[in-house]
């Protein structure tokens, strides 16, 4: 059984306008499916905008979706017991990407890190200010380090606060939404080295939403590719994050620029802006910025489909690839 | 980080001097019993608009009675009731402004519309009704003007209440499973009454205005009650032949809105100073 598993979820927005009463409604999340094994890293790819943060927002039980069911441990998330979700909070936490917001300015930061503690456990003061300083210590910090406001701390040292936070109750499941995006990159490769560690020592899973497809490369076992609040190809084993072959998927892997600017070349800069206009119910999400549409892309919309074990993408044309 | 901005106040000269003066003021109020001359509502009609001397260092009104005795009684009466209504309104709006910030959806709707319809009508004239219906009386126009200005507290604390709530130390704490109303207040709270703080010293003196412009009007506390409006009410009628009689009240008022709005700046700079 597999630790999360979400079923079908949808989610919209609406934003009324007060004089013509026409609502504008953006489909931040359509119809999504997946699943997380226990000890996996599952990577969210796409760009900004596409849903991503959203679909995080939902697992986290901050934003109740429309329709569908977040699975949790075999539990409906959204149609427990008030009490129930509390038990299964315990094991699903989350670090978020604005480290500078995500500590309560006018608090130290053992406050932070013992909220969660208080809430779950009754612990004494004395075992208390131990675990605050095991968790600092495990995240690399200094325990000494408890009594300083978020203001004392660089960036990086913050996210790791959040981290040590995040691990406070041995959660099951860590949501990361865009956790490392706003660290420099050499910041950045540290937190994710410190992820993958604490991955393997405390058996965790990860949902790892980025835009940065290197850094979900790094991190992630299976990666989910999302467009406009669809899931457009997902990869269960990271071992084939070659064999990417959705066009945007592709546009994503361009994207990513080379170390040194010596070695760029034409496709690296390739850049093109989302436009979001109401779409034809029946045309491929994707039409707009795909260069390789056809005649079909325009009739039908393409479901995710399976092209190899493990591996579905939402693509006409890839079909045809693998049927010949 | 506490006494860090208790002194970073101790160096900014003009808060503290107007802090000095407030406190002046309020100490001359409550210990008027002790300290006044002379006794604020005896009419002694021999000595009507005496001048200045010893046994009225400011002189008497028109019903002879001592005009410093009345400004330090006044004193307890105006500020006093500045605060009261101060105290009223803030406690409404933080109640009102948190539970619609915080709760929105069918909740926020329904207090937002309620205030829009208080704010439909000018400031004055709905306090003027309200007092008006109640009848004159010190009290009457401390509900009438709570009754008025909560609105507009209300609607300042759910806009910080509404960008609070979407930083992610409140999405972390509510994560962890804190429940709704320990996150009001552990996480909001403290954030908001600093800057609540700033916002009601800065109005404070526009209350003291208020007041003193309510009972010019004749609403509010009745003769004899020394009260600052109520003084230069008084005086209105010998402003030619005796300025002095408008002149001390009207110091008093002035001094104190610009004390409070001197403070309020200066809590500003202190408190808001490296804030996030």
């Amino acid at each position: 059984m597999s630790l999360l598993k979400v079923k079908q979820i949808s989610k919209t927005f609406k934003s009324k306008n007060f004089f013509t009463h026409k609502g504008r409604v953006v489909e931040a999340v359509k119809d999504i499916s997946l699943s997380i094994e226990e000890g996996m890293c599952l990577g969210l790819v796409g760009e900004s905008g596409c849903g991503k943060s959203t679909l995080g927002r939902i697992i986290l039980g901050l934003e109740p979706p429309q329709s569908g069911q977040v699975i949790f441990q075999g539990k409906d998330f959204y149609k427990t017991t008030r009490q129930e979700k509390m038990k299964l909070r315990k094991d699903l936490q989350a670090v978020f990407q604005d480290y500078n917001s995500a500590i309560n300015p006018k608090y130290p930061v053992k406050m932070a890190i013992s909220e969660p503690l208080r809430n779950y456990l009754s612990l004494s003061p004395s075992e208390e200010i131990k675990r605050i300083g095991e968790l600092l210590e495990l995240v690399g910090l200094n325990p000494q380090d408890m009594h300083k406001y978020a203001y004392q701390f660089s960036g990086g040292q913050l996210q790791r606060v959040n981290i040590a936070r995040a691990l406070a109750l041995n959660p099951k499941l860590i949501v990361l939404d865009e956790a490392v995006s706003s660290l420099d990159v050499s910041v950045q490769a540290q937190i994710l080295n410190l992820l993958a560690e604490l991955k393997r020592e405390l058996n965790l899973s990860y949902l790892f939403i980025s835009h940065d497809i290197e850094a979900v490369y790094y991190l992630a076992d299976a990666i989910a590719v999302m467009y406009q609040g669809k899931l457009v190809e997902i990869i269960n084993d990271i071992s084939l994050f070659d064999q990417l072959v959705h066009p945007y998927s592709n546009k994503l892997l361009t994207s990513v620029l080379p170390s040194h600017p010596r070695f760029r070349t034409d496709s690296c800069v390739e850049f093109d802006e989302l436009h979001a206009k109401p779409g034809n119910a029946n045309e491929c999400n994707y039409l707009d910025r795909c260069n390789c549409k056809e005649q079909l892309c325009f009739q039908v919309k393409p479901v995710l489909s399976k092209l190899t074990e493990g591996h579905l993408a939402a693509c006409h044309k890839l079909k045809e690839i693998n049927k010949a | 980080m506490l006494q860090e901005k208790v002194k970073g106040l101790y160096r900014n000269k003009p808060g503290i001097i107007s802090f000095a003066v407030l406190a002046v003021i309020m100490l001359a109020g409550i210990l008027a019993p002790v300290l006044a001359p002379n006794d604020p509502v005896l009419v002694t009609l021999d000595n009507r608009f005496a001048a200045p001397s010893t046994q009225f260092p400011f002189g008497t009104d028109h019903l002879g009675r001592c005009v410093l005795s009345r400004l330090m009684y006044g004193a307890i009466v105006s500020l006093g009731s500045a605060l009261l209504v101060m105290t009223i309104t803030i406690t409404i709006s933080i109640i009102i402004g948190t539970l619609s910030g915080y709760k929105g959806g069918w909740v926020d709707t329904l207090l937002m519309r309620m205030g829009d319809v208080n704010l439909a009508f000018p400031d004055l004239v709905l306090t003027l009704v309200i007092a008006g219906m109640l009848g004159p009386g010190l009290a009457n126009i401390i509900i009438a003007m709570a009754a008025v200005q909560w609105v507009w507290y209300a609607r300042i604390i759910r806009g910080m209440v509404l960008s609070l709530k979407e930083r992610s130390y409140v999405l972390s704490a509510k994560v962890a499973g804190t429940p709704g109303w320990l996150i009001v207040v552990r996480h909001i709270l403290p954030n908001i009454i600093p800057h609540v703080v700033v916002l009601v010293t800065i109005n404070l003196g526009m209350v003291v205005l208020h007041i003193s412009g309510l009972t010019f009007l004749g609403l509010g506390a009745q003769p004899p009650t020394p009260e600052w409006g109520a003084m230069l009410n008084d005086a209105r009628q010998y402003l030619r032949s005796y300025p002095r009689l408008i002149m001390f009240p009207g110091t008093m008022i002035m001094l104190v809105v610009i004390s409070f709005n001197l403070l309020g700046d200066a809590l500003r700079d202190v408190i808001e100073f490296r804030e996030g």
